[in-house]
C-alpha cells in the first residue's frame, strides 16, 4: 500500500465519523421534545405556556378593611379535587404587594379531600394556628380566605372544614368556631381586583 | 286496661304542650327543655383569652413595651365589674379574675350555672392592615342549613344541642349588640364592621343573650397606644355600663 492509499483511507474514516456524528445529532434534534426548548426561555414565558386556570384568591390590602378577591393564574390540574388543591396551595403562598396574605407564615397544605355530601376538608400544618397574630377580625379573614378560595373554585363544595395536623380543632386563635364545615361567607369580602 | 293508658297519653300531651308556653316571649320554634329562670340581677363579664393564650398583641419598642390582649381584657373586665356593681347594683361574675387559661366550654358552664341575664366577652382586635382601627361588637351566627339539626321525629323531646344553646337567644343578642354599638359610638371611634355576626366559638354554648366587645385594634399604632390608657378604658366601660342598664330595663319591662 502506498502512502497515497493510506491518506485516502484515513480521510475516509474521518468522513465516516463526521457523517455518523452529524446523523446522530440530527436524530437527537428531531427526537428531543419541545419542552426542552421552552426551558431555555424566560421563566415567565415558560409559565405562560404551561396550562393554567384563572382562580379567585382572597387577600387583604395594606389600606383595606376587607378581603379582596383577586383573579390569579393557578397551574391546571386534572380533576376537580386536584384543581381545588392547586388553588389552595396558591392561596397559602406568599403574595406580592400591594396585597397582604391573611394566611400565617409557614402554613402548608397537608391534605385536601371532599366527601360525597359536598363537604371539603382542608388539613393545614400547625403554623396556621401557632403563627396566627390573633384578633377576631384577622381570624375571620384567615378562615374566610380559605373557605371562599375552595368554595369559589369548586362549585360542588357546599361547605369547608379546616383541620390542623389531621385533627378537628375548636378555633385557629380563639374566636371562629371550626368544629363543623362552614359555608362560603362574603360578608367580609370587598370588590374584585384584576 | 285502657283507662290508665289514656291518662298517661293525655298527661304526656298536656306536658309537651305546656313547655313552649312556659317560655314566655321566646319564639315557639325554639323551645327548650330547661325553662328560663334567669337571674335578672346577674351578669357575666368574660375577659377574653388568658394563661398561655395571650390573644392579640402589640410588639412595641422598648419604651412602649409589649401589650397583650389577655392583660388588657382583664383590666377592662375588673374596671367594668366595679362600674356595673356600684352604678347599676347588679351582681357581676367574672369568668376569670386572674391570668389563667380557660376553655370556651368552661366559661360557658360557669355563666350558665349562674343563670345570668347577660354575657359580655371583652377582647382586643388585630387586623392584617395597620390602618384598621376602632371598636366593634360581635354576636353569634348559626348555620341554618345544618344537617345535624334535630329532626322532626325528635322534636317532642325538645332537646337543644349544647353547642346550639345560644341560637334561641340570637334575636336578643342582636338587640344587645345594637345597644352596645350605639353607646360605644357616642364615646369612641367605631371600626369598619361595627356590628358583626360570626360563628363565634365562645358564644355558642351560652344559655343567655351574649355579645363580644372588641375595644380596639392593637395592630393600629394609634389605638395600641390608646387602648391601655385609663381615659380610654373609662370611656369604653361607661359605654358598656350604659348598654347594660338599657338592656336591664328592657328585661324588666318584658317580665310578667
Amino acid at each position: 500500500m502506498t502512502r497515497r492509499h493510506a491518506i485516502q483511507a484515513g480521510v475516509g474514516v474521518v468522513l465516516l465519523a463526521l457523517l455518523a456524528w452529524g446523523m446522530t445529532s440530527a436524530l437527537e434534534y428531531l427526537v428531543t421534545p419541545r419542552t426542552s426548548t421552552t426551558s431555555r426561555l424566560d421563566p415567565d414565558e415558560a409559565a405562560a405556556e404551561r396550562p393554567h386556570i384563572t382562580a379567585t384568591l382572597y387577600y387583604a390590602r395594606r389600606d383595606g378593611d376587607a378581603l379582596v378577591p383577586v383573579r390569579r393564574d393557578v397551574p391546571h390540574a386534572d380533576g376537580a379535587v386536584a384543581q381545588a388543591r392547586a388553588v389552595l396551595i396558591a392561596q397559602l403562598a406568599p403574595v406580592p404587594s400591594p396585597f397582604i396574605s391573611v394566611i400565617p407564615m409557614g402554613t402548608t397544605l397537608r391534605a385536601f379531600y371532599v366527601t360525597t355530601r359536598g363537604d371539603a376538608f382542608v388539613d393545614l400544618s400547625r403554623e396556621v394556628s401557632s403563627n396566627h397574630p390573633g384578633g377576631s377580625f384577622a381570624e375571620q379573614l384567615t378562615v374566610a380566605a380559605i373557605v371562599n378560595a375552595v368554595a369559589t373554585g369548586l362549585p360542588t363544595v357546599r361547605r369547608v372544614q379546616i383541620l390542623i395536623e389531621g385533627r378537628e380543632v375548636d378555633t385557629l386563635a380563639g374566636h371562629v368556631d371550626l368544629r363543623r364545615p362552614l359555608a362560603r361567607d362574603v360578608s367580609l369580602v370587598g370588590d374584585e381586583v384584576q | 286496661v285502657r283507662g290508665p293508658l289514656i291518662s298517661i297519653v293525655t298527661l304526656s300531651v298536656a306536658l309537651l304542650a305546656s313547655f313552649p308556653r312556659a317560655q314566655g316571649t321566646l319564639p315557639p320554634a325554639s323551645p327548650t327543655l330547661v325553662p328560663p329562670s334567669a337571674d335578672p340581677r346577674a351578669i357575666v363579664i368574660d375577659p377574653g383569652h388568658g394563661g398561655d393564650d395571650v390573644g392579640a398583641r402589640r410588639m412595641g419598642s422598648d419604651e412602649e413595651g409589649t401589650v397583650e390582649e389577655k392583660t388588657l381584657t382583664l383590666a377592662y373586665a375588673q374596671r367594668l365589674r366595679g362600674a356595673i356593681e356600684t352604678r347599676l347594683g347588679l351582681r357581676v361574675i367574672l369568668t376569670r379574675d386572674d391570668d389563667r387559661a380557660m376553655t370556651a366550654d368552661e366559661r360557658a358552664a360557669l355563666a350558665n350555672s349562674h343563670k345570668a341575664m347577660l354575657f359580655l366577652s371583652l377582647h382586643a382586635n388585630a387586623a392584617p392592615s395597620p390602618t384598621v382601627s376602632g371598636a366593634e361588637v360581635l354576636y353569634a351566627k348559626f348555620d341554618e342549613a345544618r344537617d345535624d339539626a334535630p329532626s322532626d321525629a325528635l322534636r317532642p323531646l325538645e332537646m337543644i344541642p349544647w353547642d346550639r344553646v345560644q341560637a334561641r337567644h340570637i334575636d336578643t343578642s342582636a338587640r344587645v349588640a345594637a345597644m352596645l354599638e350605639e353607646t360605644l359610638r357616642a364615646r369612641v371611634t367605631m371600626g369598619p364592621h361595627p356590628v358583626q355576626q360570626a360563628p363565634l366559638r365562645g358564644l355558642v354554648n351560652l344559655n343567655m343573650p351574649a355579645a363580644i366587645v372588641e375595644v380596639g385594634y392593637l395592630t393600629n399604632a394609634e389605638q395600641a397606644a390608646l387602648v391601655p390608657t385609663e381615659a380610654y378604658q373609662a370611656l369604653v366601660v361607661d359605654a358598656i355600663a350604659e348598654a347594660v342598664d338599657r338592656f336591664r330595663n328592657t328585661v324588666d319591662q318584658s317580665a310578667p
